[in-house]
């Protein structure tokens, strides 16, 4: 072969295998590249509810058929999302699988939160190592770092004393958003509850107590020693190039007290030390960037952005049924997570992404069924959205919960009754009074000492309703049985059995083959 | 290239800056910070007025017992406050430039405040009116289920009031509306097993009050959200086990 001829061959063949593996390893392929299209999950046959012995018997032979098509996912992940939605127990899923399709005018249980059609599927045993019923600190602490511990604490061992900062040195854990920097991956946290609350900040920061969310709240001997809190922890992230992008609510952490909320008039920043961290965050580069709100959030353009802090309010952000009424306008978990993964997603070594619904917890902890429940489904959709812009071949989707709730679905009603009223004929009390499928052991929404109320369905469908408890709390309590995990893509099958909340960063680290080791062997500082 | 003559070329080279300057003026403009428009000025729904209120309940028993206690009660334009006379306990709404309501339960022995937004406060179904909230609306309420009986006299303040008495769900009630302050200087309640009275002890307005309000300034503040998560906290245990909720009682 002439020599031109052979060098103008070996030229387009080079020229083609890096277009190739560009197009596969970025989203910036060519306009003429379109890879093969990622498997969508199987549709459910049995949602188009059996009304009959043989629709029964043929959808469960449908089952088995699925099941017996099913296949490990082969390859690794090259990418991990890991969904947390923050006092999701199962109670809690069926009750918002039912709401869910209730509110399109369907009967509901047969219905399905998306992300139960993943098809692997395992239960998680949530005790602290020092409490029967956990927190959120200690349980995502054994989620991202793969050791069960104390509660209340971030990103240490159970070694640690609550509250002693001295004895943090030496007992720091190793997360995976930690080692995933250190290979060179990207990162990012998202969340509706504050940005440095136990969930996020067990991912990036070690603390012997989740309270330490800014300087503000760190004992004198340990600002004096240097103790960085959990907001300066994220912002000064010591591994790999930092964090690429932290999504949700807690801004005044991150402002001094002497600079006014930019949203909130008369409300000021709660940082001691005079740092504003957001322009400590834009100092990392000219392409790192800070919003506070959806229109700032809204104009992001992922191609120009390589890192991306948003702090939508001062404290946590708005419960999903009254984020259209914040008055500066506030990003969905959905619209969030998406704009993460565009960011996350350009980095060719892939990338780890924690994504909290933080406030499921706290619509429990007030008995507010309505707004626990439609936050569970605003989280569904985020994976939804998740699922549809990654490839199930290459990305480990997780979804699971921190620990669960008090949150009963009781009674005997009728099926396809509303799930948040009651069947008037058979959900009556001892004293002939209905009482509401829905309801907490313990709680705010006590009626007693006297008789019962006299329940309408207008007054218990409505959103501000609080579901009646059993025991009077001011606040009502976490349970401690086991939540469920749900798995999609490559080493998702490695989800079954009853675990250790801790075997699920072993599991999630083994699919991106990422080796162990201990970071944490000099100083925080 | 003999077609680009020079007034081409100008007027190209014209045209590429003016889209370079309009391209650069937008990435500008997307990166400024949403302006808000400033907030229109609220409405004073009630007077401002500084009260003392006496709140006694004697239980029926074969030995009646009477517990009595004394809060302040303040009421300007954007904060409506009751503060116990000895100093122990405090709580106040306020009303923010946009609007919107917050509520801030104080606890001076500790010097803590815990903070509930709106959405908390929708959340424990417990977000009032601004209105509700300055007028006393649970006994205009009650005033509109009752009769008008004349007037009665307040000795307290050398005024008379208007006087209404009734039965409402079994429960015998008696209230002396002052309207001008849109106060209660009494308010009365018969219950089967105790009888509960709320009584205006002393009236006066913010510049002559006599009683300094609790300042929360270097309070330590905690969010109503994360109360839940302060289960062994040795101050907020105890909130979190007392039951408090407004469900009208």
């Amino acid at each position: 072969m002439h020599p031109t001829i052979r060098l103008l061959r070996n030229c387009t063949l080079i020229a083609v295998a890096s277009v190739t593996a560009a197009a596969t390893t970025s989203s910036a392929a060519p306009f003429w590249w379109k890879p093969r299209p990622a498997p969508a999950p199987e549709e459910d046959p049995a949602l188009d509810a059996p009304s009959s012995r043989e629709e029964w018997l043929r959808a469960g032979e449908a089952e088995i058929k699925k099941a017996m098509r099913m296949r490990p996912v082969r390859g690794y992940a090259r990418n991990v999302i890991l969904f947390v939605a923050d006092g999701m127990g199962v109670s809690t899923v069926t009750a918002a699988r039912i709401l869910e399709a209730q509110l399109r005018g369907e009967p509901g249980e047969e219905n399905e939160l998306f992300f139960e059609k993943f098809p692997h599927l395992a239960l998680a045993k949530t005790y602290n190592t020092n409490s029967q019923v956990p927190d959120s600190a200690g349980t995502m602490t054994a989620i991202v770092c793969g050791a069960k511990t104390d509660i209340g604490v971030l990103g240490v061992d159970q070694d640690v004393e609550r509250g002693d900062y001295t004895t943090v040195y030496g007992n720091e854990l190793t997360s995976l958003l930690e080692l995933c920097e250190i290979a060179g991956l990207s990162t990012g946290v998202v969340s509706t509850a504050r940005i440095t609350h136990a969930t996020p900040a067990a991912c990036y920061a070690k603390s012997p107590d989740r309270n330490w969310e800014d300087d503000s709240k760190l004992p004198e001997e340990a600002k004096a020693a240097g103790f960085m809190d959990i907001a300066d922890q994220l912002v000064h992230f010591p591994f790999g190039d930092g964090i690429e992008v932290a999504l949700g609510g807690g801004r005044r952490h991150f402002l001094p007290n002497t600079m006014q909320d930019p949203e909130d008039e008369g409300a000021f920043g709660r940082r001691t030390d005079g740092r504003d961290l957001t322009r400590e965050w834009e100092e990392q580069g000219w392409r790192a960037r800070y919003v506070w709100n959806k229109a700032q959030f809204d104009a992001i353009n992922p191609r120009r952005v390589r890192k991306l802090l948003g702090l939508f309010e001062r404290s946590h952000m708005e419960y999903e049924y009254d984020r259209p009424t914040d008055a500066g306008g506030e990003p969905s978990l959905t619209e969030m997570t998406q704009k993460a993964i565009k960011i996350l997603d350009r980095n060719p070594r892939g990338y780890f992404l924690m994504v909290e619904s933080g406030r499921v917890d706290h619509a429990h902890h007030a008995t507010n069924a309505y707004r626990a429940l439609t936050d569970t489904i605003e989280f569904a959709r985020a994976v939804k959205k998740a699922y549809e812009m990654t490839d199930p071949r290459e990305t480990l989707i997780v979804v699971t919960a921190d620990h669960s709730h008090v949150f009963t679905i009781a009674g005997y009603p009728e099926k396809g009754t509303n799930i948040l009223g009651f069947d008037p004929l058979r959900q009556l009390d001892s004293n002939g009074n209905p009482y509401t499928t829905l309801g907490y052991a313990n709680g705010p929404g006590y009626r007693g000492p006297g008789p019962r109320p006299l329940l309408t369905l207008d007054e218990v469908t409505d959103p501000n309703y609080l579901q009646e408890t059993a025991v009077p709390l001011g606040s009502e309590t976490h349970a401690g049985e086991d939540v469920a995990i749900y798995a999609s893509g490559p080493y998702a099958h490695h989800f079954h059995n009853t675990i250790e909340q801790s075997v699920i960063f072993h599991i999630m680290r083994d699919a991106m083959k990422i080796p162990y080791f201990d970071l944490w062997m000099t100083d925080l500082r | 290239m003999r077609f680009l003559t020079n007034g081409v070329v100008e007027r190209l080279r014209a045209a590429v800056c003016a889209s370079l300057l309009a391209a650069a003026a937008a990435v500008v403009a997307s990166g400024e910070e949403a302006v808000t428009p400033p907030a229109a000025p609220l409405e004073t729904v009630a007077p401002e007025v500084v009260c003392l209120f006496e709140n006694s309940v004697i239980t029926y028993a074969r030995r009646p017992q009477m517990k009595t206690s004394q809060f302040v009660f303040w009421r300007t334009r954007d904060e409506i406050r009751r503060q116990r006379i000895d100093g122990t306990e405090a709580n106040y709404w306020r009303r923010h430039p946009d609007g919107t309501v917050s509520f801030h339960r104080l606890l001076p022995e500790h010097k803590r405040v815990v903070d509930y937004n709106e959405g908390d406060l929708k959340a424990l179904q417990s977000l009032q009116s601004w209105e509700d909230l300055a007028t006393f609306a649970e006994v205009r309420d009650l005033i509109g289920r009752l009769e008008r009986d004349g007037e009665a006299e307040v000795r307290e303040i050398g005024r008379t009031a208007e006087r209404y008495i009734g039965q409402v769900d079994g429960v015998d009630i008696e209230i002396h509306w002052l309207p001008e302050e849109q106060v209660p200087a009494l308010f009365r309640r018969g219950f089967p097993a105790r009888l509960v009275t709320l009584r205006l002890v002393e009236l006066a307005t913010p510049g002559e009050a006599q009683w300094q309000r609790i300042s929360d300034a270097s309070f330590a503040r905690y969010d109503y959200a994360d109360i839940g998560d302060f289960e062994d906290d040795p101050v907020f245990g105890y909130l979190h086990a007392e039951h408090e909720h407004a469900h009208g009682h």
